[in-house]
């Protein structure tokens, strides 16, 4: 039996090549459908994934300052006041803002020594004096020198003088660390102000409980973001991105449809071809079996090739494509997490969106055709 | 081996034009072809022989009446069992059908796939009857590139290549010089020999050139006569 399965196995093949332009046709058709629609899923899902890693390494609580006219420098003091409040574990005014340089945006971000500790997974990061600053992968500087100019409130030049460490990418992608003066300069506050005011709590669950507290111990009017609010905002983005892409996926699939029905037509031959086997003692179920092997052979390595390429495109290091075609990224993209619990349903997803109607339709026409009359399919042809 | 295929009470008649009306082309046929002996059937073009060597492969449902292979009922059977039946059945067709874009010798392996055996027997088996055919020097070459004669052959080939208990050949020597219509009168001869039941339908009034004949029947008019 195994014998004969071998042998039918390579006469599909050698059928297929019978066909070799519509077979390689229909095999990119599936590859590159397959690549769009998970490419699409796994960057939503990556991008999930990997803000949900760096929200977790990130603050509870998070208070600004605001006013009616937008956000206000914070006082230094405010972490006293915070800390006031039980529960609450630490206080950490933060001085951070994003500001533009000649090639694209970036984040500065103060040195400090827990900044470095968050930041840095290796202890090899010194922080920067005045004058200095260390980089991300994404920030790139002129060929000719190491000096980056950032244009904030003030402009200052800086020189890079070390970059962040490969595997803290996902958080310094594009992150520039200064002294806490070139930063404070940079962004226009005064000595004892900060952009905003990260707090960690005893029981991060309970953090939403301290808000009302929170909110009444600072004499300014504040906006407290949570973890769970600041995921879910996150969340919500990608998942309309990610059915605005499923959107673009309709027409993708309707071709496909068009497409295979015109190359199972090809594939299956000629109605008097099916007749022919039939009289040469062909089964219904031989002629459904070298259909759906011929499907096969073209489908799967297809979609298995489509799915590497996703995730090549991705998760690679420095991979822009799916960035660029989905969201828009200008500079080079942050390595993703990789989150397999995340990743396996997307490829099994989309592995069943093409597959299943691909061999239903290959299986649905070749039945048809197998169980008509041979004499009629030899003497109507096509 | 067969021991006979018989029509029994056999009529068939197809759709005449638009309207509900029919035209029968075979009216009521009882014949019985014995395992082992070659029949010819003869008859003008357009007398039904193609029709007649479709039903009793299987290929066609009659109008009424019944095909009996060993007695049993093919003509009722349902579709799976008769494609089953099927594979012991030759057909040498008016038309020779061969897949344009396959070799000769895989287009003669067509009928070997579905069944056991190995790609390698598979060449052996084409090559071995191609060769009995005076066909060997076509193997490698793609159909569209052949005479209608070597056409001929070739899908002769592939009817004979699997040995089969029920032979049908209809018109399989139109093309065909005398020395190789004759070299098929002989492997026709040798199958019957073997107890196989030899049906061939031909017009041509020169087959005993060329074939050993039992028994001759004529076609005419719907009906299925011992030739005079």
């Amino acid at each position: 039996m195994r014998h004969r399965r071998y042998a039918q196995f390579l006469w599909a093949g050698r059928e297929l090549l019978t066909h070799p332009g519509a077979t390689l046709l229909m095999a990119l058709s599936m590859g590159l459908l397959t690549t769009m629609m998970a490419t699409g899923l796994l960057l939503s899902q990556a991008l999930t994934a990997t803000t949900s890693r760096l929200l977790d390494q990130g603050p509870d609580l998070v208070v600004r300052r605001v006013t009616p006219n937008g956000g206000q420098p914070i006082s230094s003091q405010a972490a006293d006041l915070a800390l006031k409040i039980p529960g609450i574990t630490e206080a950490r005014p933060r001085i951070w803002g994003t500001v533009s340089t000649p090639q694209a945006a970036v984040t500065v971000v103060a040195a400090d020594r827990d900044a470095i500790a968050r930041l840095t997974i290796t202890a090899a990061i010194q922080a920067p004096v005045r004058g200095e600053a260390v980089a991300g992968s994404g920030v790139h500087l002129p060929e000719t020198d190491a000096h980056l100019v950032l244009h904030g409130t003030d402009t200052i030049t800086v020189r890079i003088t070390q970059r962040f460490p490969q595997e803290t990418d996902l958080a310094t992608h594009d992150l520039v660390m200064l002294h806490p003066d070139d930063a404070r300069r940079l962004l226009g506050l005064a000595l004892d102000e900060a952009c905003d005011l990260a707090l960690a709590v005893f029981h991060p669950d309970e953090a939403e409980a301290l808000l009302p507290e929170l909110a009444r111990v600072f004499p300014w009017p504040v906006h407290i973001a949570t973890r769970q609010e600041t995921r879910k905002h996150y969340a919500t983005a990608f998942g309309r991105r990610g059915g605005l892409a499923a959107l673009l996926y309709i027409p993708a699939v309707i071709a496909l449809a068009l497409l295979t029905a015109a190359v199972i037509r090809q594939h299956i031959g000629s109605r008097s071809r099916v007749g022919l086997l039939k009289a040469l003692g062909w089964t219904s179920r031989d002629i459904v079996g070298l259909q759906i092997t011929k499907a096969a052979i073209v489908g799967l390595p297809a979609i298995a090739g489509g799915l590497m390429l996703a995730y090549a495109l991705v998760y690679a290091p420095s991979q822009t494509w799916a960035g660029m075609l989905l969201l828009g990224w200008q500079e080079t993209a942050p390595i993703m997490h990789l989150d397999a619990g995340f990743a396996a349903p997307v490829f099994l997803e989309v592995a069943g969106i093409l597959l299943i109607p691909y061999l239903a339709a290959v299986l649905w026409s070749s039945l048809v055709q197998a169980a008509s009359n041979p004499h009629d399919l030899l003497n109507r042809g096509n | 081996m067969p021991t006979a295929l018989a029509c029994r009470n056999l009529t068939y008649a197809y759709p005449n034009g638009a309207s509900s009306a029919t035209t029968a082309l075979l009216r009521n046929i009882d014949a019985v072809f014995p395992g082992g002996r070659v029949v010819l059937i003869s008859g003008k073009s357009g007398a039904g022989k193609s029709t007649l060597l479709h039903l009793l492969a299987g290929l066609l449902r009659p109008t009424s009446g019944e095909i009996l292979a060993d007695g049993q009922p093919v003509s009722r059977w349902l579709t799976a069992h008769r494609d089953r039946w099927r594979r012991r059945v030759g057909i040498v067709f008016q038309q020779d059908y061969l897949v344009s874009e396959l070799t000769v010798l895989e287009n003669v392996m067509l009928p070997l796939i579905p069944r056991s055996g190995s790609p390698r027997y598979w060449r052996e088996s084409s090559h071995n009857i191609l060769a009995r055919l005076n066909a060997v020097e076509l193997v490698g070459q793609s159909v569209s590139t052949l005479s209608g004669g070597q056409r001929q052959r070739v899908a002769t080939a592939r009817a004979l290549v699997d040995a089969p208990d029920y032979i049908l050949a209809d018109e399989p020597t139109a093309h065909q010089d005398l020395e190789n219509a004759q070299r098929l009168g002989h492997l026709l001869r040798q199958a019957a020999e073997r107890g196989a039941i030899v049906v061939v339908a031909a017009h041509d009034r020169h087959v005993d050139k060329w074939l050993k004949v039992d028994q001759h029947l004529s076609l005419a008019d719907g009906n299925l006569e011992p030739a005079p």
